[in-house]
């Protein structure tokens, strides 16, 4: 609009002007005209003047608007530019170069108060090299802006006495403009320019100047808000992310030496520590620190102590001679089970102030620690616990079975297959039953709700035939909350304990037959003399004595075998050796044979004396056993040839004779107590089944040994031996032989 | 005692047999001597046998089976008594589930079994 005023106005003024020079040219007008010319001349030089005026108001008003304008579009372009960012060094450096850029300055810079310090410290500069400046509040241009906290102009810095900013004499800077950032009142640092023009900068100037300051200082605020606020969201981030890190470490293994070596490589890490330790219950160090009044009140209550500087702590002195040269100490204690279990401790060589951020994540880090120790610790006793169980189990004598509720096998130890003869894979999946054959259907109430064990004796047959006699005990598997979960099955092989029971109970008859045998012959005899209406002559009174006599004799000698097997079962049994010749001792024995037993052959060959330790009425009993079994299992009569040979280091005693025989599949049980022959086929004689027991263990009382050999049907051979010690022993080498023959 | 019962004793203990054979002799029976089964079997078989005296634990033939065979002879009605010192309760059922008059345990009272003897043949 302003256009269009302007231009026709010049177009008159120039028309003007031609009008006049025209009239002045034409003097030869009358006075008529002159005046009239005069008159319009002064009226329109009056009219120009006002024109001239009013086009002055004009100019200055359109200049004004102008510049309000400018500066309207100045605001919202330093608006624009200084919302377009939230980063504070951008904010700095576009607001800064626009401000220039506005004021036509050549360089410029942005001062912010240090945080701690009263310094001002130069953010930004423009137009001049990248320099360090830092000013004291009170001094420089910055400082006495900030300290004014008031804007203000310097039109030619050399008249300036009281400030002296000596970094801008240098670079002939003569303008400067400056004024403070405030914000809500508060002065954050100042913002200048400068020109090298003396009297550059105008009043006006200072006012946009200001304004524009108050926007760069809001600005400035928000960007550092902005930065606080994203830095402490970063350091929040950084916590959770190592938070995160300790749970994965917590996690990774539960071996406790390995968790305790990461954690502490990840607090070293995280926390840029010259070193750190994690120490657990019963270490020194700890030990130390409790001993401490002041320090084992916290550490017990879990709260951690940080110390900036150490040495200044007279505790720490002897520690830190010697071991390092540590300036700061953080000790977190890590509570397990909010009992003391161990402590962190992080150690700076520079001195550190440890944050509050810090202390917090030391405090998770610790409980993680605990949570991590006590886990580990729970699987040690976990894995320990399990060893024992697994050791228990494979190592128990007994078989344990496992089986699903319905009864397929699920698990068996090694005892099974020890006594059974099958291996675990030879029974996993198969049904119970068909292994054992025994009816173990539950009653409801088994089944159910009771935990009653079942126990079961039975005889089974083994993978490779033979028949084992089982007892079994079968309970059913419950979990925590009582539901089925299958069933145990423990069972022992008890064949032995019930063949001896079955030896033991047909030893009691034997003995008792054995005993009432003899028994019978006394009391019939005693009762038949006794009976009042027969007598008898003196002759049959006497046969009668002589029967009941030799019965008795048969009767003590049964009850003395018997007292002899009692004592080597009580262990009381001894034998009494005396250094002599055995040789009497077996002629005298084969004499008194030949006399009882005159359908037998008796004979016997060896040295003419063999000198050595021995227990006479031990080793008697054991050559009269073994000769009474020669002539008691060779019904038919026969040779019986005893020969006494020294072998070595041993003496060598042999009886064979030419009776039944025995098995061979018996002849080595025939030496176990209560054991007997199954002589059924035959049915010779009834043996105690002792004399062969006692014979061994008096043989090997002696440190010797006894054996058979023997065919069915073919004889029988016993040998024993006994050692020759000493040295002492003499043996007539003269070989002898005797015969009844 | 007019026709002299024959009585058959089987035993392997000599002493006990001379002695059953005293008692039996004395009271007037005849009596047979048997020292094991074999031979008891054959005696029974060739005599006219009134009354068994049985041991059970004989050499050769044990006493069950040398009961058998006089059961399954005659009518099985020839009585048995079982001298034994066997004295367990499963040989006294034994006994009595195959026949046995009376079982008498070892050690006895000769003239208290021949009072059996007379009451069974009576």
């Amino acid at each position: 609009m302003s256009l269009s005023f302007v231009i026709p106005l010049s177009v008159l003024m120039a028309l003007l002007l031609a009008i006049l020079a025209w009239l002045s040219l034409s003097r030869q007008f009358d006075q008529r005209v002159l005046k009239m010319k005069e008159k319009t001349e002064q009226e329109m030089a009056d009219q120009l003047h006002k024109y001239q005026d009013s086009l002055q108001t004009q100019r200055i008003l359109y200049e004004k608007v102008q510049q309000r304008l400018e500066e309207i579009s100045t605001l919202h372009r330093i608006a624009m530019t200084l919302n377009s960012t939230l980063s504070l060094p951008e904010v700095m450096q576009q607001a800064l170069r626009e401000m220039v850029r506005i004021f036509k300055a050549e360089s410029g810079g942005i001062f912010l108060k240090d945080k701690n310090k009263s310094e001002l410290i130069l953010q930004e500069g423009f137009g001049f090299p990248k320099i360090s400046v830092s000013l004291p509040v009170g001094q420089g241009i910055a400082g006495v802006v900030f300290q004014q906290n008031s804007p203000f102009l310097i039109s030619d810095v050399k008249s300036e006495r009281t400030i002296d900013p000596a970094y801008l004499i240098r670079r002939s800077v003569s303008s400067i403009m400056a004024a403070p950032l405030i914000v809500r009142g508060r002065i954050i640092g100042t913002v200048e320019l400068h020109h090298t023009l003396s009297s550059y900068f105008k009043d006006e100037d200072l006012k946009l100047f200001e304004v524009i300051s108050s926007s760069l200082a809001m600005a400035i605020d928000n960007a550092k808000l902005y930065q606080e606020s994203s830095e402490n969201l970063e350091k929040r981030l950084d916590e959770l992310f190592t938070l995160y890190h300790v749970t994965q470490v917590v996690s990774s293994s539960l071996n406790p030496d390995i968790i305790l070596h990461r954690l502490q490589n990840l607090i070293r890490q995280t926390l840029k520590a010259s070193d750190t330790a994690v120490l657990l219950e019963g270490d020194s160090d700890i030990a130390y620190l409790l001993s401490i009044k002041e320090f084992s009140a916290s550490l017990l209550e879990g709260i951690p102590l940080f110390f900036s500087d150490a040495k200044k702590q007279e505790f720490f002195k002897s520690w830190i001679e010697k071991n390092e040269p540590v300036c700061s100490f953080g000790i977190v204690p890590i509570l397990i089970d909010r009992k003391l279990g161990g402590i962190i401790r992080i150690c700076y060589r520079e001195q550190h102030d440890f944050i509050e951020e810090e202390a917090r994540l030391l405090l998770a880090l610790a409980q993680q620690a605990g949570i991590a120790i006590k886990n580990a610790r729970l699987y040690e006793e976990v894995v320990k616990e399990k060893k024992l169980l697994d050791s228990l189990f494979t190592s128990i004598a007994d078989g344990v079975i496992t089986t699903d509720q319905r009864l397929n096998i699920l698990s068996v130890n090694p005892a099974v297959e020890k006594i059974l003869g099958w291996k675990e894979a030879e029974l996993m999946n198969s049904p119970f039953q068909e292994i054992f054959h025994v009816d173990m259907s539950l009653q409801d109430n088994e089944k159910g709700n009771s935990s009653v064990p079942i126990y079961r004796e039975f005889l089974v047959k083994a993978k490779d035939g033979s028949e084992k006699f089982l007892s079994l005990v079968f309970s059913p598997l419950r979990g925590e909350s009582g539901d089925l979960l299958g069933f145990v099955s423990v069972f022992r092989d008890i064949s032995k304990i019930k063949e001896m029971e079955q030896m033991k109970s047909d030893f009691i008859s034997t003995v008792s037959h054995e005993l009432r045998t003899p028994l019978t012959s006394i009391k019939g005899y005693i009762a038949t003399l006794l009976h009042p209406a027969t007598q008898f002559d003196q002759s049959t009174q006497r046969e009668f004595l002589q029967i009941m006599n030799r019965e008795v004799d048969r009767l003590s000698g049964l009850i003395s075998d018997l007292l002899e097997v009692s004592r080597i079962e009580s262990e009381k049994f001894h034998t009494n050796p005396k250094f002599s010749d055995l040789m009497p001792i077996i002629r005298q024995m084969i004499e008194k044979y030949k006399q009882m037993h005159p359908k037998y052959g008796f004979s016997y060959s060896g040295p003419d004396a063999v000198e050595l330790e021995f227990d006479g009425n031990q080793i008697e009993y054991v050559l009269q056993h073994l000769l009474n079994n020669a002539v008691k299992y060779s019904p038919k009569g026969g040779d019986v040839e005893v020969q006494i040979q020294p072998e070595g280091d041993r003496i060598c005693v042999s009886i064979k004779d030419q009776g039944v025989g025995i098995p061979f599949d018996e002849q080595e049980k025939i030496f176990d107590r209560f054991h007997r022959v199954d002589n059924r086929p035959t049915r010779w004689a009834y043996g105690w089944g002792l004399g062969l027991f006692i014979a061994k263990k008096v043989i090997e009382a002696h440190g010797g040994k006894i054996w058979v050999e023997s065919i069915l049907g073919g004889g029988s051979k016993f040998i024993f031996t006994l050692p020759l010690k000493n040295g002492g022993e003499k043996i007539n080498d003269k070989s002898s032989h005797h015969s009844r023959h | 005692m007019i026709s002299h019962p024959i009585i058959l004793v089987i035993e392997d203990d000599e002493s006990i047999a001379n002695l059953i054979k005293i008692n039996l002799d004395l009271t007037g029976f005849k009596t047979i001597l048997a020292g094991d089964g074999d031979i008891a079997v054959q005696l029974f078989d060739a005599n006219p046998v009134s009354l068994v005296l049985l041991d059970l634990m004989l050499p050769g033939k044990d006493g069950w089976e040398v009961l058998e065979h006089i059961k399954s002879k005659g009518n099985g009605k020839i009585p048995v008594i079982v001298t034994s010192a066997k004295t367990q309760r499963s040989d006294f059922e034994k006994g009595a589930d195959m026949g046995v008059v009376d079982y008498v345990t070892k050690p006895f009272d000769p003239y208290d079994l021949i009072q059996r003897i007379k009451g069974i043949l009576s």
